[in-house]
């Protein structure tokens, strides 16, 4: 169907090129949408007062609003505060109170200036089990509580704010450099893969870990100048991780293909844990090869990367799924994860 | 609910009932009657971009923006039923066209379970997810432009609809909002689509651009 006339095209494409990378990842139900949102206004914040010295700012939490929330009077409505991005926001510690599209923002400042004590005052007010972001400016960093500060799944992680410019083989590598030494490298990694480290067992579903953070990794590394989307529906299959570099003329598109490589694992319900053997990693890796190739040729993709998290036992590079990725135009990395945290 | 014209009016209080939930979720609450009149017309125009049959599929193009007198009937009567809260009413008086009301409407508890049932039992999830999506793009617009953004819809400023007329988009070559929403797509590389979910926000974030735009020049 053609635009209709009274329509302005250009105005069309100004929108999607400024507003897509800053679309929720999620749909609006989900926590994930909340932690896109915080997080998006947070970089924007931060890089607003780049200057200012955080050394000794206060954390604050932001925390979604259950929608049948009867506030008290200690809760004030902060005016315009997405729209403002007031200096003082970490000046005292404090509470804010929104939903996941931060309209209205309600705030209440606390007395104790630690974590802890924000944890507690959090579940003091019947919060606790509500999905909840806390940053911490003098240390750059966040506490990301899908479940609630009194639920057991929380995540620290540095913020980052170096944009790249340019979107490129060397920024998505130096990118999923940093994402494993942060993420995936080490037990206390903060994707928290392994189910039993020294057992060599990875969680079920880590795939699906690895390309969640991953893709939240990318969005805010690459923030602004290309939209990434997980699960990226393309005619030919579904990519893991799907990069618009919008920025550029003619568009560019990157795809990643992951997979994790295993010793051993859990089939099915069984709680046994079965062996895996090589030739069978060998065929996984392979067809991650396929797949990559695939989706390249199918979205005119300008590279295609085939990621392995290696969980196996001994750190060996998979020589022959390199090979026929270079051969198919696949670019192939491999990252070790490692079974402790003292492994040089 | 036993009501003067039955079936429709049920439809369409099942409908309001999910976009006010979906308002609430979105932190729009309350929800002035003007917003929620706007937010009623972008989920009609909208509703075929998530494949949904929308509430109504016209409209006359009042000079204050799209206002379904049966909508309104029916919030009312809910407010009585103790299903939806009215506030801050008041009242002015417009030398030409009368009485207005203008007042504020939250979910109350009773009408919130009454969503949960609907859903469940009408299976009415992809409904409220389109409306959840609606209702959450609407509430991330700048403030200054939310009371305007329905104004400069494709469907409600199509060419040459004087005042006072109908707008009827029944037929999707007159629903200039879907076809816009779908439009976004034939911007992007192709083979790759913008999901139902992002046609939505990236619409509402176009109009919220146009009503910037015209903002600054006037």
């Amino acid at each position: 169907m053609a635009l209709p006339p009274h329509v302005d095209r250009d105005d069309l494409m100004s929108t999607l090129r400024e507003e897509l990378a800053n679309l929720p990842g999620a749909p609006s139900t989900e926590p994930d949408a909340f932690w896109d949102v915080i997080m998006h206004w947070l970089i924007q914040w931060r890089l607003q007062y780049q200057a200012k010295d955080l050394a000794n700012s206060q954390p604050t939490a932001f925390l979604l609003e259950p929608e049948n929330y009867v506030r008290n009077d200690k809760w004030t409505l902060a005016p315009l505060f997405r729209e403002a991005l007031a200096e003082n926001l970490v000046d005292n510690a404090a509470l804010f109170l929104t939903s996941a599209s931060m309209h209205q923002v309600f705030r209440t400042t606390v007395k104790q200036a630690d974590v802890e004590s924000l944890y507690m005052t959090i579940m003091r007010l019947g919060l606790g089990m509500q999905p909840c972001l806390i940053y911490i400016p003098s240390h750059g960093a966040v506490i990301w509580c899908p479940n609630g500060v009194a639920g057991d799944r929380k995540k620290r992680f540095t913020m980052l704010f170096d944009q790249f410019e340019t979107i490129d083989q060397a920024a998505i590598d130096k990118a999923l450099e940093d994402f494993h030494k942060d993420y995936t490298s080490f037990p206390d990694g903060w994707a928290n893969i392994w189910h039993n480290a020294n057992q060599g067992i990875v969680e079920k579903k880590t795939e699906n870990t690895i390309r969640n953070w991953l893709c939240h990794y990318l969005k805010f590394r690459i923030f602004k100048s290309s939209h990434v989307a997980r699960e990226y529906q393309l005619t030919s299959g579904r990519a893991d991780i799907w990069i618009g570099g919008l920025n550029t003329t003619p568009v560019s598109t990157y795809i990643l293909e992951l997979k994790v490589l295993r010793s051993r694992h859990f089939p099915g319900k069984s709680t046994k844990a079965r062996s895996i053997s090589d030739t069978a990693t060998l065929r996984y890796a392979k067809s991650g090869v396929r797949q990559a190739a695939r989706y390249k040729a199918s979205d005119g993709a300008q590279l295609a990367y085939l990621c392995c998290y290696d969980a196996r036992d001994t750190n060996v590079t998979l020589i022959d799924v390199a090979s026929d990725a270079a051969t198919n135009g696949i670019l192939y990395r491999q990252y070790y994860c490692e079974r402790t945290s003292k492994a040089a | 609910m036993i009501l003067k014209d039955g079936t429709a009016s049920m439809g369409r209080r099942i409908w309001l009932l999910l976009l006010l939930r979906a308002c609430a979720r979105a932190g729009l609450r309350p929800v002035s009657k003007l917003r929620l009149h706007r937010l009623i017309f972008l989920s009609n125009c909208l509703a075929p971009v998530y494949g949904e049959t929308p509430l109504d599929e016209k409209v006359i193009k009042y000079k204050w923006g799209p206002y379904y007198p049966e909508a309104q009937w029916d919030i009312d009567r809910m407010a009585i039923q103790g299903l939806v809260a009215l506030t801050d009413v008041e009242v002015s008086k417009d030398k030409r066209n009368g009485w207005w009301l203008h007042a504020n409407y939250e979910l109350l508890a009773k009408g919130r379970e009454l969503c949960e049932e609907v859903i469940e039992v009408m299976l009415l999830e992809k409904v409220f997810e389109f409306l959840s999506e609606l209702a959450h793009g609407y509430a991330t617009l700048d403030d200054a432009v939310l009371d305007n953004v329905a104004l400069k819809d494709a469907t409600y400023n199509a060419p040459a609809v004087a005042e006072w007329a109908p707008i009827d988009f029944s037929e999707i070559k007159n629903n200039y909002s879907a076809l816009t929403a779908s439009a976004f797509g034939d911007l992007l590389p192709i083979q790759v689509s913008p999901n139902a979910r992002e046609q939505v926000q990236l619409y509402l974030r176009y109009l919220a651009r146009v009503a910037k735009k015209n903002f600054v020049n006037n």
